[in-house]
C-alpha cells in the first residue's frame, strides 16, 4: 500500500535537476565578474531562488507531496519576510538620527592600550 | 486498522500503519525545518539590515572571499544533495548496496565541505581577518607571508588523512555487514578522510585560479566588456586597489553635503576629516602600523595590541566578518551535525534495515541535508559574490 503512495523520483528529474542547478552555479559565478549595477542583486538573488525552487520542488519532494508540508515551508518564509521586513523599516526609520548622533560624536582616533 | 499479523518490525505502537507514521515524521521534520529557516533568518536579517547602511563595506570586504572555493563547495553540496535524493530512491526500490554508496558518497561531500572551509578560515586566520574587536587584515599594499597557513592547514590534512585511514581500516577490521559498528567506523573514516581531499582540493583550486580569472577576462572582452586591471584573490594583497579608489570617491563626496545614503562613506570620511584634519587620506598608507600620539614615547610598544582604524571603514568590516563567520561558522556545525546523522543512517541502512515499506528516516534526514544546502544556495552570493 505505501508503495503506491509515495512517489519515487526518476533518475533523470534527478540528474536534470542536478545539470540545472550547476548550469545556474555556472552563471551565476560569471555574473559575478560583470558589472550589473542596480540589477546584480536582482539577478542573482533570482538565481538563488530558482536554484533553491529546484532543491525544494524536486529534491525534497516538496511537487509531490502533501500540500501540508509546503503550507510549513511557505508559511516560515512569510515569516522571515515579515521579520525582515519590519526589521528593516524599523532600521531605515531611525537612520537619520544615527547619522546625526554620529555626526556629533565622532569616533575618537585614539589607540587602544592595555594599560 | 491494526493488524498485528503483518505488523512491521519498525512501526511504533501508537500509529495505526506505516503510512500514518510516515507521514507523522516527515509533518514533524518539516516542522523543523521550518524552525531551522526561522533560526537562519535572525543572521540574514543582520546580513540586510547591516548591508543596506553600509553598502559599501560590502564591496571591500567581500574581495577577503575566494569566490572560486565558494563556487566549488556549492557545486560539492550540490552533489551531496543529488546522492541523497538518489539514496532515497534506492531505499524506496529496495536497493540496499545502491543506498549505502550514496549515502557514504555524501559523507565523502561532506566532508570536502570541511576541508574547503578549514582552508579558508585558517588562511583568514594568519592574515587577521577576524570578527569584529580582532580584526586587523593586512596593512593596505602588503603581501603577507603565509608559509606558515599553509604548513598548518597542510598539517590538517594529515591529520585528517590519517585518523580517516584508521577509523575505515577500523570499519573493516569490525567487520562489515554483521554488526553496525563496522559501517559506522567505516562511513565516519569516509568523512574525516575527504576533509584531507578538501584541503588539497581547496589548494589545487587557488594554484588555478589565475588561469580561472584569465579565462573570466577573456570571455568578458570577447563579450565586449572592459576587463578590470586588478583581480581579487584571497590572498593576493590586491583589494587595496579598492580601498583607494572607494576611498577617493569618498573624499570628492566631502564637500557636497550629506543628503543621499550613497554618500554614507564620504560622510563619515569627512567626520574623520574633521576630527584630525587633513591626515585622513595621508593615514592610508600607514593603515595597520601605530600612529605617533603625544605621549606615545612613554607607551610600551608592546602593549599597544590593536591596529588603530583610520576610520569607521575598518571597523564595519570587522562587523561584516563577524556576520560571516556566524553564518558560514553556524552552516557548517550543521553540516558536521548532518555527517553525524548520515553516519548513523548509513549503518542502518548496511545492516537492511531500511526497505520501500520503511525508509522515513532516510527521508527525512535527506530533508535536512537539503536545507543545509538551500542555506548555502543563499548564503554563496550573498557573502562571496555580490559586488
Amino acid at each position: 500500500m505505501s508503495a503506491h503512495t509515495h512517489h519515487i523520483t526518476s533518475l533523470p528529474a534527478l540528474f536534470a535537476t542536478f545539470a540545472a542547478l550547476i548550469f545556474l552555479t555556472f552563471i551565476t559565478v560569471l555574473l559575478a565578474a560583470f558589472d550589473l549595477g542596480e540589477l546584480d542583486m536582482v539577478v542573482t538573488l533570482s538565481i538563488a531562488v530558482v536554484k533553491a525552487a529546484l532543491v525544494a520542488l524536486v529534491f525534497m519532494q516538496l511537487m509531490y507531496d502533501k500540500v501540508l508540508n509546503s503550507v510549513i515551508l511557505v508559511g516560515s518564509l512569510l515569516f522571515v519576510a515579515l521579520f525582515l521586513g519590519i526589521a528593516l523599516m524599523d532600521s531605515l526609520e531611525y537612520q537619520p538620527q544615527i547619522t546625526g548622533y554620529v555626526q556629533d560624536n565622532p569616533p575618537a582616533p585614539v589607540t587602544e592600550t592595555a594599560e | 486498522m491494526s493488524d498485528h499479523a503483518d505488523h512491521h518490525p519498525f512501526q511504533a505502537h501508537h500509529f495505526d500503519d506505516m503510512d500514518q507514521q510516515f507521514d507523522a515524521g516527515k509533518l514533524g521534520m518539516w516542522l523543523f525545518l521550518a524552525t531551522e529557516v526561522l533560526f537562519f533568518s535572525g543572521m540574514f536579517v543582520a546580513y540586510t539590515i547591516f548591508r543596506v547602511n553600509h553598502p559599501e563595506v560590502f564591496v571591500n570586504a567581500h574581495h577577503y572571499l575566494d569566490k572560486w572555493l565558494g563556487a566549488f563547495n556549492t557545486v560539492v553540496l550540490l552533489a551531496s544533495s543529488l546522492s541523497v535524493a538518489w539514496g532515497v530512491r534506492c531505499a524506496q526500490l529496495d536497493n540496499r548496496k545502491g543506498l549505502v554508496a550514496c549515502l557514504v558518497f555524501t559523507l565523502g561531500c561532506a566532508g570536502l565541505f570541511m576541508g574547503v572551509k578549514a582552508v579558508e578560515y585558517t588562511l583568514k586566520f594568519y592574515e587577521g581577518v577576524f570578527w569584529a574587536g580582532d580584526y586587523a587584515p593586512p596593512a593596505v599594499g602588503s603581501h603577507p607571508d603565509l608559509t606558515v597557513a599553509y604548513a598548518t592547514v597542510n598539517n590538517i590534512a594529515i591529520g585528517t588523512a590519517v585518523v580517516g585511514g584508521l577509523l575505515i581500516a577500523g570499519g573493516f577490521f569490525s567487520g562489515l555487514g554483521k554488526q553496525m559498528r563496522g559501517w559506522v567506523l567505516l562511513s565516519l573514516g569516509v568523512a574525516v578522510a575527504s576533509v584531507a581531499l578538501g584541503i588539497v582540493g581547496a589548494q589545487g583550486i587557488q594554484s588555478i585560479e589565475p588561469h580561472l580569472e584569465s579565462a573570466q577576462n577573456s570571455l568578458k572582452s570577447a563579450l565586449g566588456f572592459a576587463v578590470e586591471t586588478t583581480e581579487h584573490g584571497e590572498h593576493g594583497g590586491t583589494h587595496d586597489g579598492e580601498h583607494d579608489a572607494s576611498h577617493q570617491k569618498a573624499s570628492h563626496d566631502e564637500g557636497e553635503g550629506h543628503d543621499t545614503e550613497e554618500n554614507e562613506e564620504g560622510t563619515e570620511s569627512a567626520i574623520a576629516a574633521d576630527n584630525s584634519p587633513a591626515v585622513d587620506e595621508d593615514l592610508e598608507p600607514f593603515a595597520g602600523q601605530p600612529i605617533m600620539v603625544p605621549g606615545a614615547d612613554r607607551i610600551d610598544p608592546s602593549k599597544i595590541e590593536l591596529a588603530i582604524p583610520t576610520s569607521n571603514e575598518r571597523r564595519y568590516e570587522g562587523i561584516f566578518f563577524s556576520i560571516y563567520y556566524a553564518m558560514t561558522g553556524v552552516h557548517a556545525l550543521h553540516i558536521l551535525g548532518g555527517i553525524g546523522v548520515i553516519v548513523w543512517i548509513t549503518g542502518r541502512s548496511a545492516l537492511g534495515q531500511f526497505s520501500h515499506a520503511y525508509f522515513g528516516p532516510v527521508e527525512y534526514v535527506g530533508l535536512y541535508w537539503h536545507l543545509v544546502d538551500l542555506i548555502w544556495i543563499f548564503l554563496f552570493p550573498l557573502l562571496y559574490l555580490i559586488h
